[in-house]
């Protein structure tokens, strides 16, 4: 390794560990660590633009558009009221079935997006069937960062797959001939809730009367022309990147067509919708977000132009030219309670790139991409370091139980929920995935 | 001289001994106690310390934890009502003691807290620290340690 690389390295690692340690805010610690790699000469000013994947920044900033939109139209409350009517009043049920609805809103929504979304409407329902607030609101963090990887669009891990391997959106449900994330984190999803129901939740199973009219939850959608116009919207944005190919586009431009195209008749449908300025919802995307995403793209990027990730790939490589199965076993567990402790995203992009690096003959990329992905997603999940989600449910918990919610009460209900979900979805990926390409 | 003196209690027989010296304490200079009891979250999981011993459903944690509050906070009531001290005994819910101990003191208006020097020993002792100096620590009224 060249001086330069290992300035390249300890700037990367210093930039890493002051996100890690969140002594400043860890946007512009990531901005910081690409100015300074810009400053030493690892790379350019205009080769750190170009690193940058404009394409799934677009995807990013886009969906996050609409999504804002679909927050508003009171949907999110409707079906939270559907849920407590499901529930027959039993808080176990519920807990299960928001839960639920939280993982499959996150498919498509900002993993962050879809607590601020669901939190307001699930703490009066806690507050009337008297569930604890905090196992219910981090239930619903861990589903909602859970299913973010499932699709292309719910989470960043899925759309640097698509950047680094070039995943397309039905590629999450059919690929290589065999299932991949969706139905493989599906499956999942359902046996880590009925895993959890059992641990935490089956002793509320008593039927508790609700009056849903004094709740304090809407129970209507306030204004259906909006809330069907942004359906409507977001689920041809989905079925157009669904036939990216077939339009022979990029999905961020698709994505953004159809924000920029729901703003414009939002705009001149005018009072008719009563929806917010698109100035609000602007201003409520989370654009720390965007930029520490940008500068980690940068940051990787310039790791891959000093050949780091190519000596990584060549340290891993007679481990899994040994033994495949081994390999990705390995790759698995390492990384749950990896990004465990640590900002995932950083993680996951760095290793997508060094296992892009291995021969593909002797290490199908397919199989390692796939169970990185549900390691790093799944594992993320153990502590509020891991994923922003899970900082927004603990902040929600605390501010409504007033008190600080302890690690250990945290870790009680996210060991289980962890280790429940990894094990299954280990099972499922060594058995689809893993075994029939180590041959 | 003090008018309302926080007596914190965990159930063990340290705490015992402080709320014997702290509601004779309150008997001869006049003052009324508020007993508290820092109850833990009700987890499925039963934690001795930090460590994990054993599992319960939620519900039934709850209702161990609310009778285990309830005898904790009579043995500050009798003993107050032993000595003809007025006593008002609260509980609240948290895994930090010493956070909760000094909340209260400051809502309840509380001029002296009176409690027991360790309850921790061991592992938990030397992870978790002494609830005792984390009060002396960052206490704005005068705190009595009992031995």
């Amino acid at each position: 390794m060249d001086a330069m690389s290992w300035i390249a390295v300890a700037i990367f690692a210093a930039t890493i560990i002051a996100v890690i340690i969140n002594v400043f805010d860890g946007t512009v610690a990531a901005l910081i660590g690409v100015v300074a790699m810009i400053w030493v000469g690892v790379m350019t000013e205009m080769e750190a633009f170009a690193m940058v994947d404009w394409n799934v920044m677009a995807i990013l900033v886009s969906v996050w558009i609409i999504a804002s939109y679909f927050g508003k139209t009171g949907i999110p409350s409707w079906l939270a009221v559907q849920a407590l009517k499901l529930s027959g009043g039993r808080a176990g049920l519920l807990v299960i079935i928001l839960a639920t609805l939280a993982g499959v809103i996150s498919l498509f929504v900002d993993n962050v997006v879809v607590i601020l979304m669901m939190a307001p409407v699930a703490l009066p329902l806690a507050r009337a069937l008297k569930i604890p607030v905090t196992p219910l609101i981090l239930m619903i963090g861990f589903a909602s960062n859970f299913m973010g990887s499932a699709m292309l669009l719910g989470d960043l891990p899925p759309q640097m797959l698509h950047s680094v391997a070039g995943a397309e959106f039905m590629d999450f449900f059919y690929h290589s001939g065999r299932m991949s994330s969706f139905p493989i984190l599906m499956i999942t999803f359902a046996i880590t809730l009925g895993a959890m129901y059992i641990y935490g939740f089956r002793s509320h199973r008593r039927r508790t009367e609700v009056d849903i009219a004094n709740l304090g939850v809407e129970a209507r959608i306030p204004n259906p022309l909006f809330a069907t116009i942004v359906v409507a919207w977001f689920l041809m944005t989905v079925l157009g990147m669904a036939f990216r190919q077939v339009l022979g586009v990029q999905l961020g431009f698709i994505a953004m067509t159809g924000a920029i195209s729901l703003v414009l008749l939002l705009e001149l449908l005018g009072e008719r919708t009563n929806a917010p300025d698109f100035e609000e919802v602007l201003t409520e995307l989370d654009w720390r977000a965007v930029f520490f995403y940008i500068a980690l793209f940068a940051l990787v990027g310039s790791l891959e132009k000093v050949h780091i990730l190519e000596m990584l790939a060549d340290r891993f490589r007679p481990l899994f030219e040994q033994s495949y199965m081994l390999g990705a076993s390995l790759l698995y567990w390492v990384t749950v309670p990896i990004v465990g402790i640590v900002e995932h995203d950083a993680y996951i992009l760095t290793f997508l790139h060094t296992i892009k690096d291995l021969d593909n003959n002797v290490s199908p990329h397919w199989p390692l991409w796939w169970m990185l992905l549900w390691a790093g997603t799944l594992g993320s999940n153990l502590t509020v370091a891991g994923a922003p989600a899970l900082y927004a449910a603990l902040n929600i918990c605390q501010g409504e139980e007033e008190r600080k919610i302890s690690l250990r009460e945290f870790l009680s209900w996210s060991i289980p929920f962890v280790v429940v979900s990894t094990i299954v979805c280990y099972l499922l990926g060594m058995v689809i995935w893993v075994i029939p390409f180590a041959g | 001289m003090y008018k309302n003196i926080l007596i914190p209690t965990d159930g063990s027989k340290l705490s015992a001994g402080a709320i014997k010296a702290g509601v004779s304490l309150a008997r001869v200079i006049g003052a009324g106690v508020t007993g508290l009891f820092v109850a833990p979250t009700a987890t499925p999981l039963i934690y001795e310390g930090i460590i994990p011993v054993g599992y319960m459903p939620p519900d039934e944690h709850a209702e161990m934890i609310r009778k285990a509050t309830a005898r904790h906070l009579a043995a500050i009531e009798k003993a107050a009502q032993e000595a003809g001290v007025q006593c008002e005994c609260v509980s609240v819910t948290g895994d930090f003691p010493a956070d909760a101990i000094l909340k209260v003191a400051e809502k309840k208006k509380c001029d002296l807290i009176f409690m027991a020097s360790h309850g921790r020993k061991g592992v938990s002792a030397l992870l978790l620290g002494s609830e005792t100096q984390k009060v002396l620590a960052h206490s704005k009224i005068p705190v009595l340690v009992h031995r």
